[in-house]
């Protein structure tokens, strides 16, 4: 993260109460990929990395976990009714 | 990053010097003393060398010297100049729900050589960057990245600010746009929207890619006719962004073009203006010639008046008098006109005389009259050439005499005119051709600048600047339009996703995108707005503090703001914007930038030196004592180069803020200056403990022993 880190992740966290709540877990994991997007930012100004990569991963696998948890909750409500 | 200590070696009349700075939070001061030509400017090129290299220095270096201006090639024609740094780096990184802070120690070495026989010339510098631990210190591959992360060289003037010239903020010297920028570049980079900005478009990029995806789900052709419409608008968005950014960059390039021109055709009309000097070159020219014109015709004028009949009479009337009364006689007498001979003629011929004798011929008294008319006739005819003459000259002469006075003074009255109308135009004709001369020799001191060249040049710039203005804000309102068809797009495609049974998936990571998205954008608009009020509003409270101003009391200043387009404005009473170049004085123009840069700095929270040199020139009294105590309360660490003027009278600021106070002496001042021999003969900056209360024998100086006395 750049020189503010401090500030920076403050502001994000604030802004991260604004998004919904897709699946139990999910808030939580988003402010994880939106901090480590942000450290790869700060890591890629200093030197040169495949970000784009990371970043393609880092949220394939928040989709994942939100596809699973999904149809892990479908799972559980088909079988209670 | 917070400053440790600094050494440097060889550079300029640094020849061996080192230094340290305070961090301790509560004394948060570095006071480092030093008069006129001791070192404190050189040591602000030194620090900023270190960190960015040649490009940090004056002109970025060209023809700026690095070795000490008297070095003995004696010690060698290759000089090595080294400018050591160290300094402490905090992180804070969020790991398992917690932010947590890392404070690390570097080392950063600069060296360079400089070859020294005849001229002088330098070879690229070096940089070592050594992350200090307890062990020793462990070399870090490409340093320049770090510091570029950590003091981004467009933030150099935050952090390192030379009171003189602090202004770049502000100063009139530059273009609108360029002031602008530097304000914008400056909040951009210490708030962080350039990391946010590059995460977007990265999370943007990976949206695009799950987009091409949904593609290839199958299924259904609507679905993918609608992703690979949203693939084309995302790469017609993308071209848009760059044609904006270039129209942008255009803009502020001729803006700033636009400037220069109008600076070079002030500075050429300062001296003059050579197409307007010519034209009134060529007026006065068609003026001289009509004035020569209209001189002419009122000296002709002139010479007709003695050529006409009223001068010959006014001048000839004391003469002709006697000659008019003699006519008159004459004529009185009957003498004048003649006209004996026909009568005589014609009593010969009735034979009777006029008193009624006889003049019968044969008749002796008729012959005897006729005898004597005969003679009388005879001795006419002698004298009636001479008579025929006056006769005429007093026929001739009869218009003359009528008016005699009258004509006299016609023509007096006519000279008159003449006279003074023929002086006038001579007058304007002299003015007239001094004017000329007063023209040419002002053109001929110009320099050749063509200024009528330099206006079209002007118009040329302004023409494309305005053209790019115009196609930012075309590409913008295309932009607008492709992201509300996007968006409609987008939920149409999400629907259909939800509806195939591999599009789940899919859409997870479509929605995670979005929402990452969504957290980046609303960041980045967040900072750009609420936090640059921020810095706008604690920049105008400590502005004002420190020039002592209150808008409650009617002061000249109420305010200072940074607006939504980054200028600095300041207003006076009613609102009325204050130019801070010309209506601020140096005390408050210096104030206002460093208000701008402390505040900056705290509204970010960055942990940042703030090195000033020379920070309260032209400031004294109450400005002074409130600049220095704003600085010190508002940075996080604050390093200052201080002359004794500039300390007298805060001594008990510094008292109560400075972690380390020492003093800078350049030996060259003895005699005139210091006190005492330091036993040094070249030019070098040799430090000593003193503080701001106390002197030495090194660093005594004439102005305080007067002081003390």
């Amino acid at each position: 993260m750049p020189l503010n880190d401090r500030k920076i992740v403050t502001i994000i966290l604030e802004q991260c109460d604004g998004i919904e709540e897709r699946c139990d877990g999910y808030k939580e994991e988003i402010i994880e990929v939106v901090s480590d997007i942000l450290e790869f930012e700060r890591g890629h100004r200093v030197s040169a990395t495949n970000i784009q990569k990371k970043i393609n991963e880092k949220c394939n696998a928040a989709a994942r976990f939100l596809a699973t948890r999904r149809s892990q909750s479908t799972g559980t409500e088909e079988m209670n009714s | 990053m917070k400053l440790l200590r600094a050494e440097f070696q060889n550079f300029r009349m640094l020849r061996d010097l080192q230094l340290e700075f305070s961090i301790d939070p509560n004394t948060n001061l570095t006071v480092i003393r030093a008069a006129n030509e001791s070192g404190k400017t050189t040591i602000l090129h030194g620090l900023q060398w270190a960190l960015y290299g040649d490009a940090a220095l004056p002109d970025k270096g060209e023809g700026f010297r690095l070795h000490p201006i008297d070095w003995d090639e004696r010690e060698g024609n290759r000089v090595p100049i080294i400018a050591t740094v160290e300094f402490e780096l905090t992180t804070y990184r969020r790991t398992s729900g917690e932010v947590r802070e890392t404070r690390r120690r570097y080392r950063l070495v600069r060296s360079a050589f400089e070859e020294v026989d005849g001229g002088t010339r330098r070879f690229d510098s070096t940089v070592k960057l050594f992350a200090l631990n307890e062990t020793g210190a462990s070399p870090i591959d490409a340093p320049e990245a770090l510091i570029n992360d950590e003091l981004p060289p467009e933030l150099r003037e935050v952090f390192f600010t030379d009171g003189d010239r602090a202004l770049s903020f502000i100063e009139a010297d530059v273009a609108l746009s360029t002031k602008r920028e530097r304000v914008q570049r400056a909040i951009r980079s210490l708030l962080g929207l350039g990391v946010v900005d590059g995460a977007i478009k990265h999370v943007r990029k990976s949206a695009a890619e799950v987009n091409k995806k949904a593609k290839q789900v199958g299924g259904s052709d609507q679905l993918n006719s609608i992703a690979t419409r949203l693939e084309a608008m995302e790469n017609n968005r993308e071209k848009l962004e760059t044609d904006l950014e270039d129209a942008k960059q255009q803009f502020s390039a001729f803006d700033e073009k636009v400037d220069e021109v109008d600076r070079e055709i002030a500075a050429a009309l300062q001296k003059g203006d050579k197409v307007k000097l010519r034209k009134d070159l060529e007026n006065a020219r068609a003026e001289i010639s009509q004035l020569d014109s209209q001189l002419a015709a009122a000296n002709k004028e002139h010479s007709a008046l003695f050529r006409g009949r009223s001068i010959a009479t006014g001048l000839l009337t004391p003469v002709l008098v006697g000659a008019f009364n003699t006519l008159e006689e004459l004529h009185n007498q009957g003498k004048i006109p003649n006209t004996t001979i026909p009568v005589l003629y014609d009593r010969l011929e009735a034979k009777v005389c006029i008193c009624g004798e006889t003049l019968v011929p044969g008749n002796p008294d008729g012959d005897n009259r006729r005898a004597h008319i005969q003679k009388l006739i005879d001795d006419n005819q002698r004298a009636d050439e001479i008579q025929e003459i006056i006769t005429d000259l007093y026929y001739s002469t009869k218009s003359l005499q009528g008016g005699r006075g009258a004509e006299t003074s016609a023509w007096q009255e006519e000279f008159k005119k003449v006279v003074e109308r023929r002086d006038g135009i001579q007058t304007l004709r002299d003015e007239a051709g001094r004017k000329l001369r007063a023209l040419e020799m002002q053109l001929d001191s110009l320099p050749d600048t063509d200024i009528q060249g330099l206006r079209e040049t002007r118009r040329r710039y302004k023409d494309l600047r305005d053209r790019y203005l115009s196609k930012q804000s075309s590409i913008g309102t295309q932009l607008t339009g492709l992201s509300r068809e996007r968006e409609v797009l987008e939920v149409e495609r999400d629907r259909l996703l939800r509806e195939q049974k591999r599009g789940a998936r899919i859409l997870a990571e479509l929605e995670v995108t979005q929402d990452v998205m969504k957290i980046l954008k609303s960041a980045y608009q967040r900072i750009t707005n609420e936090e640059l009020r921020k810095v706008s509003e604690l920049m105008n409270s400590v502005f004002l503090e420190m020039i002592g101003a209150d808008p409650e009391q009617g002061s000249m200043i109420q305010r200072a703001e940074i607006s939504h387009e980054f200028d600095i404005i300041v207003y006076g009473p009613n609102d009325r914007t204050l130019n801070p170049d010309r209506d601020l004085n140096g005390a408050s123009r210096r104030a206002l930038t460093l208000a701008f840069i402390l505040a900056l700095t705290k509204v970010s929270e960055v942990e940042a030196p703030n090195v000033i040199d020379t920070p309260l020139g032209m400031t004294s009294g109450f400005v002074k004592h409130s600049i220095l105590r704003t600085a010190v309360r508002e940075s996080t660490q604050l390093i200052l180069f201080l002359t004794h003027d500039e300390i007298a009278g805060c001594e008990e600021i510094i008292d109560e803020s400075a972690g380390l106070v020492f003093t800078l002496t350049n030996p060259v001042h003895y005699p005139k200056m210091l006190v005492n021999d330091p036993g040094v003969s070249e030019r070098r900056v040799v430090r000593c403990e003193c503080d701001h209360r106390s002197d030495c024998q090194l660093c005594l100086r004439y102005e305080d022993v007067q002081f003390e006395l």
